[in-house]
């Protein structure tokens, strides 16, 4: 029972030194604002913490401006929100923290489509971060900001960092991502300069090759249409009419037909790197439920 | 039984410890001191709404401030006007004005809500609350302000001449006063700007097509208007001389330039209209420039 | 010695419940921000543009007709056409949204006037759209029965491009 009483007093002890985390008030109801969705009230309570709380040396603060840039997030206020993730870095105390965040305010820029600024950020965690499982959510949100911008031989390098278990060789990325990324970078795109050409032969077939059917028979109509006006006024020598016709009406088509045509071919291969990234975020998330349940 | 009280005794001090936290952390953020240095704080920041609910909190401890009431409600009204926020930050001053007649806010609430009613854009009003104002108020400073105020209401309902006349109707001293020497200049620019008749611009422009714009400085907007009404009219012209009044292509033709001359006529008394009202606004610019340094 | 195993076996288990507490659970923490990144940066947003199409309050024929003239005009040849506008709003929208606004005349009046004024010679008349270079020109600017009251001409935005 001596040991016992031991084990309590030193119990108590440590339950002493947390009151900062444990007990503190205003952060609990900032926390219980922002788990309802009261975002405004919860960056109130935050500030007040970070106010009157700044000589602290934990890493409350860091965790205080942290919470604030994401209620600012949700508030829409993308700017704010990225400025109080920058402060939630400088102010925290240790390593592991500082990276933590860093990865935490990239999150928050691929959140708002600054790729490029979220893969520099991850790319200096993975570079300089001294710790193996930070280094390894960094290479994972790095292929997620890959993958973002299109980039489908970064991401695979990445997601390959994160999913190759370094002590256990034999484990590797799941092939269906595997498969996914692979097939991506051997997707059948359609070329937006063969477009223009096939539709500078015969208008409206440009579209017809990037799958819109109806602008394409539409312009090879109006093209036809106002083509053989064209013709028609040349053949009987009414040049001024020909001209008239070439500038206002022919012409116009003819080289809005060609635009057209490379337009439809980009947005067709948008759509379908639209399409595969969607898919292989899913398979991402369904692969992290099979990960967290091999290893529960 | 030694150890059973121990282990009691040791419980207890860690209920005793857990309740005194609670209490220190409500302490240290909830002292009224402590709302109003937060409330400062975040005014100084420029988070002026979130500022005045923390006034407003600081009001609730009403036994123990030691600031005056009317400060704080004068400071509220501050804050929503500088959050733009006019409608609550009037209510807020009003309510200075009227629960402490001997505040030494009230000449500055009256011009306050003056001022807040100029903001929002409600000239009619801020001039008659200044009006008002102006028989109430005792003070030189305050007197000057809401003469100022009065003066900037003309300008900005772009009614020179009373401008002018009501600056320079002012006693010497307050005429003399920097804002109010400029206040009187603008007021005299503003009379003497360079504008344009609507009417003969449209006049010119049914005479000659696109003279009209060229006379408001639209040389370019002109040209185009002479180039596409005489190209129509050429081609109308073109049309019926061939083929007579069963010409197609005279008929189109002539309709699209009388379309087109009309547009001209119509386009020519907008642009007179657009011209005046950008010159008057640049020198609103300037005006607005200079207030935001006066009036804060 | 049942004593001291019930001790031990106690002080090993609030130990890993204190160690677990505090650190980061790597994949339920790594889902999360995903399904996070995910709701927020939706893949496929389209940014919609004013809809002017025929809406059912409309109960003049002429104006129906002439606005389902310009539809017709935006499907069919617009969308064959070369981008040229120089303005934000092109002049087939602001045609719609004049003639919704101000009535068959006035809407043509003012239609007339923006086509004879969508040159490249004229753009430097107009303030600049920052956000995709083009010169601004809404039906309320070019309206001449309405004032501009005491509004920037540089500053006005449509209601449905305010931020």
């Amino acid at each position: 029972m001596l040991v016992l009483n031991k084990f309590l007093l030193a119990w108590l002890i440590f339950i002493w030194t947390l009151p900062g985390i444990k007990h503190d008030m205003t952060l609990s109801l900032g926390e219980r604002f922002f788990n309802s969705e009261n975002y405004y009230d919860a960056i109130t309570e935050y500030k007040r913490y970070i106010f009157f709380n700044s000589e602290k040396k934990d890493n409350s603060i860091s965790n205080a401006y942290y919470k604030t840039g994401l209620a600012y997030f949700h508030l829409g206020k993308s700017d704010k929100a990225i400025n109080e993730l920058r402060k939630s870095i400088q102010t925290a105390n240790t390593v592991r923290m500082r990276d933590e965040r860093k990865i935490d305010l990239a999150i928050v820029l691929i959140a708002s489509g600054n790729y490029g600024a979220a893969e520099f950020i991850l790319i200096k965690v993975e570079m300089f971060s001294q710790l193996p499982e930070l280094k390894k959510e960094a290479a994972y949100f790095r292929g997620v900001a890959s993958l973002y911008s299109y980039n489908w031989e970064r991401a695979d390098e990445a997601f390959h960092i994160y999913f190759d278990d370094l002590e256990e060789k034999s484990q590797g990325m799941p092939i269906k991502l595997e498969s996914m990324l692979n097939k991506a970078q051997n997707l059948k795109y359609k070329s937006p300069k063969l477009a223009k050409i096939l539709s500078t032969i015969i208008p409206g077939s440009g579209q017809i090759y990037a799958g819109d059917w109806r602008n394409g028979i539409n312009a090879l109509l109006l093209n036809s249409a106002t083509g053989y006006y064209f013709v028609d006024d040349i053949l009987q020598s009414q040049y001024q009419d020909a001209i008239l016709n070439y500038l206002f009406l022919f012409g116009r088509f003819y080289r809005g037909n060609r635009f057209h045509a490379g337009e439809a071919a980009k947005k067709y291969n948008e759509k379908l790197n639209q399409n595969l990234i969607s898919h292989i975020l899913k398979t991402l998330l369904g692969e992290l439920d099979n990960e967290n349940n091999k290893n529960n | 039984m030694k150890h059973i009280r121990l282990t009691s005794i040791f419980l207890c001090l860690l209920l005793i410890q857990q309740f005194l936290l609670a209490n220190s952390n409500q302490e240290k953020y909830y002292k009224p001191e402590n709302i109003l240095r937060f409330a400062e704080h975040l005014f100084q920041e420029g988070d002026y709404l979130r500022a005045a609910s923390e006034f407003l909190r600081y009001l609730y401890y009403s036994d123990s401030i030691p600031i005056e009431e009317d400060t704080i409600y004068y400071k509220i009204g501050l804050c929503y006007r500088l959050g733009k926020n006019h409608q609550k930050s009037i209510s807020y001053f009003q309510k200075v004005i009227a629960d402490y007649p001997y505040s030494n806010y009230l000449d500055d609430s009256h011009f306050q809500i003056a001022y807040s009613h100029f903001l929002s854009g409600k000239y009619k009003e801020s001039l008659s609350f200044a009006d008002k104002s102006l028989s109430l108020i005792k003070s030189d400073p305050g007197r000057l302000k809401l003469q100022q105020l009065t003066g900037l209401n003309y300008i900005y309902q772009k009614q020179w001449r009373q401008a002018v006349d009501y600056l320079s109707s002012l006693e010497n001293r307050v005429k003399h006063n920097g804002l109010s020497a400029s206040l009187l200049n603008f007021a005299k620019q503003g009379e003497q700007l360079p504008r344009k008749s609507k009417f003969l611009a449209g006049l010119m422009s049914a005479i000659i097509p696109g003279i009209g714009k060229m006379y408001c400085h639209r040389t370019g907007d002109g040209l185009m208007s002479l180039l596409t009404i005489g190209l129509t009219s050429w081609q109308a012209y073109d049309g019926f001389h061939k083929k007579g009044s069963k010409s197609v292509k005279g008929w189109i033709f002539g309709a699209m330039t009388a379309f087109f001359y009309l547009g001209n006529i119509y386009g020519s008394v907008v642009t007179a209209n657009i011209y005046n009202q950008q010159i008057e606004d640049k020198l609103l610019t300037e005006v607005r420039v200079t207030i935001n340094v006066s009036f804060k | 010695m049942v004593k001291k195993f019930v001790i031990a076996s106690t002080s090993v288990t609030i130990g890993i419940l204190l160690f677990t507490s505090f650190s980061p659970i790597i994949y339920g923490q790594v889902k999360d921000d995903l399904i996070f990144i995910l709701r927020s940066n939706s893949l496929g947003k389209k940014t919609e543009n004013e809809k002017l199409t025929i809406s059912k309050k409309e109960v003049s024929e002429l104006k129906l007709a002439v606005i389902g003239f310009v539809n017709l005009y935006q499907k069919f040849i617009s969308s064959q056409d070369i981008p040229s506008c120089n303005f934000t709003l092109s002049c087939s929208r602001f045609s719609l949204s004049a003639i919704r606004k101000f009535g068959v005349f006035h809407g043509l009046l003012m239609t007339s006037d923006r086509l004879l004024r969508c040159t490249n010679i004229g753009r430097k008349y107009y303030p600049v759209d920052p956000e995709t270079g083009l010169a601004i020109d809404y039906p309320i600017i070019a309206n001449y029965a309405g004032k501009i009251k005491n509004r920037s001409i540089f500053t006005f935005r449509e209601n449905s491009r305010k931020h």
